[in-house]
């Protein structure tokens, strides 16, 4: 963990840098009169402190196996190919609409997290589409994309 | 006797056709997401959230509620059938339900379980009538100063037992308070980090963050590791406990009833902490400490009476006080603000039918649980055995739809997507998501807060001293913040290290 530690404390360190800045920017105002970058500044110098301190701790410390093998008994395909998916789905849902881009999501992922014969996720795909589609679209009445092609 | 007569108008509310229907709906919702690792109650609420807007705030919040305690009533399925709690809040009901049912026991857990629930519950929601409209009318006197100092010790206690690295946890909630400040300068109407984006002028939303922070982030985790779920096949029979049973839980239901409760009131603390400490607690003072984890009722008892227990006690500050004491109370908090409710001591009075109707629905809704919970423990382990692919995928997809839906706006989609990564590798980095969202949703009221209170103050951060329930909130804050300078093991690093 201390490894990990390291990493995610020189993290913090530079994004609260980067916060400072640029709260600095916004105007920080004083304690009688705060500016709109008052609680950026302050805050991103408490992180920066705590960043330190978890950054110190790490490089004295004596190394430790705990949590060392958390990256390796992760399955990564099956994590990030889904997550690369919702972000197509993402940019790709107001553009293909919401029936293509349900069945492409559903399709994709079943394929992916079990490796889904292409009958039953294709299958599945069409029924979750279809059948989201009537339960908000038609039941709740919240208006989906409808895409290029009209559906 | 007006107390009476307000919850007899509860009462009258909660019984309308269309309540009951939504309690209904929000307690099977509710068992159903606790049964199903991998969402939470906090996930869910943020996802019914836009179906729910459609409909009027009473019969919404009530809705919302029933998911909150429901899933306290499922969680214990899947710990007891499965060795994995199905919610952070039953992990305890694992150690000793799962051996039970592996002695064939299985039954009397599942049945003392649920009536250790309805029991707590019930004791809950007669302390939050008590309690609730007490400390709203204490919270009038309740200023500026007071409200910020609340909110710091309510952020400091969820550090405090974060069971990881509490130096990580003041990280999350600091970034929280950054995060959930992003948008229009309430003075100035600044633009403050919102690169461009006028679709962020309003801030993040919560439901997208939420969502990404605990849908998608947890299903996707659960999908990328190599578990292999084993259910207990056996036949589950006799459901209701034997008088040996009743006997040897009594007292623990009525401790784990009275801790749960008691702390789930506490800003920070929540319905998790609970389960462990009345666990402790019953371990320590039964006759056969060495048995516990080996199918001991009372194991099952306890734990399960306090976090029922305590989602009654952590509606109190949310009611009357208008602060949330964890992220589900956070989302409901978020729910009542998007109906244009003001959630404060003023509640009680501007809105009588919400606050007593989902005081009386609370109670429906635990005996509709009691009711249904047993009888329907078949249908649960079938859905146990729906492959996990399917449900994983259809609960990303319910996300998405959830975030597009609130404002018809692709930026929700990529704040949720954007929070799936960020809380996926945040746990793996073991960085908790709990204050983080505490912070988010308490932020932008902290930074008014402490605005006020220096404008006040004239710049003087004294006044947070000088006004007496102010001094005792940030003093409680600043010992959460030194104790563990001079003890060794805190708390939560003590609750971690007991699972």
């Amino acid at each position: 963990m201390q490894k990990l530690d390291r990493f995610s404390g020189l993290f913090w360190v530079i994004l609260s840098l980067v916060i400072a800045i640029h709260s600095h920017r916004l105007g920080v105002g004083s304690v009688g009169d705060p500016g709109p970058g008052f609680i950026f500044f302050y805050g991103a110098l408490f992180i920066g402190l705590m960043a330190m301190l978890l950054l110190v701790g790490s490089l004295t410390k004596k190394e430790d196996e705990t949590g060392a093998g958390i990256f390796e008994n992760v399955h990564w395909v099956k994590v990030l190919l889904p997550f690369a998916y919702i972000l197509l789905y993402a940019l790709a849902l107001e553009k293909a609409g919401f029936m293509i881009s349900t069945f492409l999501l559903i399709f994709l992922l079943l394929k992916t997290i079990e490796a889904k014969r292409w009958f039953v996720a294709t299958f599945v795909g069409i029924a979750a589409s279809l059948g989201t589609y009537a339960m908000f679209e038609l039941w709740l009445h919240v208006r989906l994309p409808r895409g290029i092609l009209g559906f | 006797m007006d107390t009476l007569l307000c919850l007899l108008h509860g009462f009258s509310v909660s019984l309308q056709p269309q309540n009951l229907f939504y309690c209904f709906l929000g307690v099977l919702m509710g068992t159903l997401v606790g049964v199903l690792p991998g969402v939470g109650p906090t996930a869910t609420i943020a996802l019914l959230l836009p179906a729910t807007l459609k409909l009027n705030p009473v019969s919404a919040i009530i809705m919302l509620s029933g998911i909150c305690y429901g899933a306290m009533y499922g969680g214990s399925t899947t710990s007891i059938l499965l060795n994995i709690p199905g919610e952070a809040s039953s992990v305890v009901t694992c150690l000793d339900g799962y051996q039970m049912a592996r002695q064939g026991r299985g039954g009397p857990a599942l049945g003392m379980a649920a009536f250790g629930s309805f029991i707590a519950g019930t004791f809950s929601i007669i302390g939050l009538v008590v309690l609730a409209p007490t400390l709203a009318d204490f919270a009038l006197k309740f200023g500026p100063p007071e409200y910020f100092t609340l909110m710091i010790m309510g952020l400091t206690v969820v550090t405090y037992l974060a069971r990881k690295s509490m130096a990580k946890a003041l990280i999350m909630t600091a970034a929280g308070i950054i995060v959930g400040c992003i948008g229009l300068d309430p003075i100035t109407s600044a633009t403050r980090f919102t690169f461009g984006e006028n679709t962020l002028y309003d801030g993040l939303g919560l439901a997208p963050v939420i969502m990404g922070l605990f849908g998608i982030s947890e299903v996707l985790e659960n999908v990328g590791v190599f578990v292999k779920k084993e259910i207990f096949e056996g036949k589950i029979k006799g459901l209701l406990p034997n008088k040996n049973d009743w006997k040897t839980c009594a007292l623990p239901i009525t401790r784990g009833t009275l801790l749960g409760f008691f702390l789930g009131i506490l800003p920070g603390v929540g319905t998790v902490v609970p389960q462990f400490l009345t666990y402790t607690l019953e371990k320590r003072l039964s006759r056969h400490p060495t048995k516990f984890g080996t199918g001991m009722i009372e194991g099952v008892a306890s734990p399960e009476a306090a976090n029922n227990a305590a989602v009654g006690g952590t509606f109190i500050p949310l009611l009357s006080l208008g602060i949330p004491s964890n992220a589900m109370t956070a989302m409901l908090l978020g729910a009542l603000m998007i109906f244009g409710l003001s959630p404060g001591p003023l509640l009680i009075s501007s809105s009588p039918d919400l606050f007593w109707g989902v005081i009386a629905s609370m109670y429906i809704g635990n005996v509709m649980l009691l009711v249904l919970n047993l009888p329907l423990i078949p249908v649960w382990v079938r859905v146990l055995k729906i492959p996990y692919s399917y449900l994983s995928a259809m609960i990303i997809l319910f996300c998405l739809i959830g975030a597009y839906s609130l404002n018809n706006n692709i930026t929700d989609v990529i704040v949720l997507w954007f929070f799936g990564l960020v809380g996926f590798f945040a746990k793996k980095f073991e960085y908790e998501p709990a204050p983080f969202v505490l912070a988010f949703v308490l932020g932008p009221m902290i930074e008014t807060a402490l605005r006020r209170s220096l404008i006040m103050s004239d710049g003087s951060f004294w006044i947070f001293f000088q006004r007496p329930i102010s001094a005792v909130f940030l003093s409680v804050a600043i010992l959460a913040l030194a104790v563990p300078l001079f003890i060794k093991k805190r708390i939560g690093a003590g609750l971690a290290s007991d699972e």
